[in-house]
């Protein structure tokens, strides 16, 4: 008597679980975005043209990708210190500065964007010190940027700096190499992946900001307008096909940008040891 | 390169991990510090090869006679071998290897084509001429062992220091990389010294052992004196399985149960009371009368383990002690020993240790 036998999963639940998950993901991210390229796929060549090679669009561009770069870059660097001071060393008051770190995660970003605009205002507490202008120019879109960016840098680094295998540190040292030298060496790459995914994180996020930079940016035409803010325009002027293909190349634009750094990271994690 | 170790003690917050040690390791030799975990050997280790500080001033590390205690680790010449590798996982086996030449400030750095030479000569010596160019990750756990090695030999170190270096190993890949270490420290007489906790691993290739035990150094001898005549019921205890039973002693005789017996000769101890005493499973032999002359005592068989080497016998003798007596096949052939059987035992070499002074007075035997 044969008869086939149904298999079961160790652990309970997994079909309901499964089932779960997919209509969430349907709902919140896959529905929306489906409705947006559906949106695209009515709109003309000459229409997309017309939209995405006007100047103001352009350099909207340029301004969004270009700040959120160089943001991503700073706190790459920045982020990567305040993570090894934190993980690294103990000292009097450490739980407060992690704390702190969250702080632009957990501010509404309308309240962050008004601080750092009246801070950087020409007659603000730091605006009145620098020799240049930074509310309402592409510096004042950097730092909000880089402001809204630092805690995704930090909180990916932590865990790996943490990792670091003391060994590793301990070989180095006795074979001779400097501490410099055992840093880069040898610490650098092995946290260089999480590096890249903090990097990443604050570039997407940055890419996508409106509420901290609207306030700071002080959006003149061609000059300090990021892209959330054209499509919010264009909507306001019921141009739901120009707002579409602006919002549907700035997605493949992130995307293919993520990917990119996804593949390096892919390569840059291709010795990384299966068993551990 | 000799090695003298005087009066280290090492604190861990409250815990004192090593107590006032000493130790002397000649030029070429290997050297065994074997322990249980937290007796301090791997502690030890670490303060020689400058890895750890002594917690107290009096602590003196010598090399070759020349004080290194304020030397950083770099400066020491040591190469230091971990249980779990520690190879940069981001490197390839040649330029792990070459780690430490490439690392030299360029006025001492051998050039590129020495370096490369030194790379694939050691590479021979670990027998991994074809992996240069795998990552660790490709590697099994006895190849990367070899790889860390290379690694620390690279640097020419005078000093060779292993913690626990077979301990992440597989039983088979651990007993062959053991004869293959062996081997290598003939062919190039450095001094090492390796931390295990595996007891066959150090009397099986160390030219003399360091037992340990809470932080300090119990026997400190070659691995046959350290076996026959262990300096302490620690020692005793720790190498090779061993029974057990408590007894008194006094006035040159011992006695287990009833029955009293003379002291072996070979056993030094004057003073009375209780005492411990040892004996190791292939000491015991079994037979079916007594023996007047000998340690002799009646026992029951509980079990007769026959697969191995030697045939193991789980007794109890009429003392009521557990006792586990090793005999050859032959000898299991000739006495038919089987479960429920009564038997004599003979134990031989007997080791005594003194416990508690302080129960002289009750022992009246």
């Amino acid at each position: 008597m044969a008869r086939k036998r149904r298999r079961h999963h160790v652990l309970p639940g997994f079909g309901l679980t499964l089932g779960f998950t997919t209509f969430y993901l349907s709902v919140l991210t896959v529905i929306p975005l489906a409705l947006l390229f559906l949106r695209f796929s009515g709109v003309s060549w000459a229409d997309f043209k017309e939209t995405i090679f006007e100047p103001r669009v352009l350099a909207a561009f340029r301004l969004t990708f270009g700040a959120s770069f160089l943001a991503a870059l700073t706190n790459a660097v920045f982020g990567f210190l305040v993570a090894w001071v934190l993980v690294r060393y103990s000292f009097r008051g450490k739980r407060v500065i992690d704390a702190i770190v969250d702080l632009p995660f957990a501010l509404p970003t309308a309240v962050s964007g008004i601080t750092l605009t009246a801070l950087y205002a020409p007659t603000g507490w730091i605006g009145r010190y620098l020799p240049f202008e930074v509310s309402y120019t592409a510096i004042g879109i950097y730092i909000a940027l880089t402001f809204i960016g630092l805690p995704f840098v930090v909180r990916a680094m932590q865990p790996a700096l943490e990792e670091v295998d003391k060994e590793l540190e301990e070989v180095s040292a006795s074979l001779g190499a400097t501490r410099w030298q055992t840093f880069w060496k040898v610490i650098f790459p092995t946290v260089a992946p999480s590096l890249l995914a903090g990097f990443t994180m604050a570039f997407a996020r940055a890419i996508g900001e409106y509420g901290s930079v609207v306030f700071i940016a002080g959006n003149m035409q061609g000059k300090t307008e990021i892209l959330p803010l054209i499509i919010f325009y264009k909507l306001g002027e019921h141009d739901y096909t120009g707002a579409t293909t602006v919002a549907v190349s700035m997605l493949v634009a992130s995307f293919a940008l993520l990917f990119f750094i996804n593949m390096i990271q892919l390569w840059g994690s291709r010795y990384k040891d299966e068993e551990n | 390169m000799s090695i003298e170790v005087k009066n280290i003690t090492k604190w861990f917050g409250q815990f004192k991990a090593l107590d006032n040690v000493s130790l002397t390791v000649n030029s070429g030799e290997l050297v065994a510090l074997l322990g249980p975990s937290g007796s301090g050997k791997t502690t030890l280790l670490r303060i020689i090869a400058g890895l750890e500080a002594p917690s107290d001033d009096e602590g003196q590390i010598l090399f070759s006679g020349a004080d290194v205690s304020d030397h950083k680790v770099g400066d020491r010449n040591v190469g230091f071998v971990f249980q779990h590798y520690a190879l940069f996982r981001n490197m390839t086996v040649f330029d792990n290897i070459a780690f430490g030449l490439n690392v030299r400030p360029r006025a001492t750095r051998p050039t590129k084509q020495e370096i490369h030479d030194k790379v694939m000569e050691l590479l021979r010596l670990i027998q991994l001429e074809s992996f240069a160019d795998r990552y660790p990750n490709q590697l099994s756990g006895g190849q990367r062992q070899r790889v860390a090695l290379a690694r620390a030999l690279a640097v020419e170190p005078q000093i060779l220091l292993l913690d626990e270096p077979f301990g992440a190993l597989d039983a088979k890949v651990r007993v062959e990389l053991r004869a293959w270490l062996r081997r290598l420290h003939d062919q190039i007489h450095l001094t090492s010294v390796f931390v295990t906790h595996d007891q066959e691993e150090a009397l099986e290739l160390a030219d003399r052992v360091a037992v340990m035990s809470n932080g300090k150094i119990e026997q400190f001898d070659t691995p046959d004196v350290v076996f026959h005549h262990p300096a302490s019921e620690f020692v005793m205890n720790f190498l090779g399985t061993v029974n057990q039973f408590s007894g008194r002693v006094s006035k040159g005789l011992v006695q287990i149960g009833q029955y009293k017996f003379r002291i072996p000769d070979d056993v030094n101890l004057s003073e009375s009371g209780t005492a411990a005493i040892f004996v190791r499973p292939h000491d015991v032999a079994i037979s079916n009368r007594p023996q007047p002359d000998k340690i002799c005592l009646r026992a029951l068989v509980k079990n007769v383990h026959s697969a191995g080497a030697h045939v193991r016998v789980d007794l109890v003798t009429e003392t009521n002690d557990e006792l586990t007596a090793e005999l050859s096949h032959q000898e299991n052939e000739q006495l038919q020993i089987a479960v429920g059987q009564s038997v004599f035992v003979h134990l031989r070499n007997l080791r005594i240790f003194g416990q508690a002074s302080a129960l002289n007075s009750e022992d009246s035997v």
